[in-house]
């Protein structure tokens, strides 16, 4: 373990917080960094999914994460593929606040450009929701 | 924007009583947000390439269009 953060992670207890879903469909980060346990997720659980509307970060798993392609993260590398063609029209003007810039696994591999396009990314935990 | 401080002044108090309501107003403030939900629908799309992210767009046409490019370039990433 490298000791990065994953800014995907699951919404389990002992996960922090990371931002909440806004109206104009861009993850608006927390400048507190919140512990979550048990009662929130529960709570969270009763409006749907929390991850369908809610980011939260955890210590990054690296070969124990589904995204893991062998020694980087897949994830970000598949978005950003995926907005390559909209980038210019979908990326945040400005780097948003963020509480764990520093020990981010995006950022440690694709530095600004993955700040720029992180508040686009919401999580399902199920992968047959996605059809 | 919502922004709380609670100043408590000169009122001394243990840090291990600080502690605690710092995680008492963080539970407050977490459980508000656990019961914040968006009304307005948004267009969400799945992409078959991403079995676990996906991309939240305000705008379904622009999903759509996204979408198209987006499978041009995997084609061309094959």
């Amino acid at each position: 373990m490298t000791g990065l953060t994953c800014p995907s992670a699951e919404c389990a207890p002992g996960a922090t917080l990371l931002g909440v879903l806004g109206e104009d469909g861009r993850i608006k980060h927390l400048r507190t960094p919140m512990r979550i346990d048990a009662g929130f997720i529960a709570r969270a659980r009763d409006q749907g999914e929390p991850e369908a509307r809610m980011r939260f970060t955890a210590p990054c798993q690296e070969g124990g994460c589904g995204h893991w392609s062998g020694k980087a993260c897949g994830l970000i590398d598949k978005v950003m593929a995926y907005l390559e063609p909209t980038l210019e029209e979908v990326r945040a003007d400005t780097l948003p606040p963020c509480t764990i810039r520093a020990t981010c696994r995006w950022y440690a591999q694709r530095k600004a450009e993955a700040c720029s396009v992180c508040d686009l990314v919401v999580r399902l935990p199920e992968p047959a929701a996605a059809e | 924007m919502a922004r709380f401080v609670i100043d408590l002044g000169e009122i001394k108090m243990s840090d291990k009583a600080a502690e605690r309501l710092n995680e008492d107003l963080q539970k407050t403030a977490l459980a508000h947000v656990a019961d914040l939900r968006i009304d307005k629908p948004l267009a969400i799309k799945f992409p078959r390439p991403f079995p676990w992210g996906i991309i939240v767009r305000p705008d379904f046409d622009g999903v759509l269009s996204a979408e198209k490019r987006l499978v041009e370039v995997f084609e061309t990433l094959r």
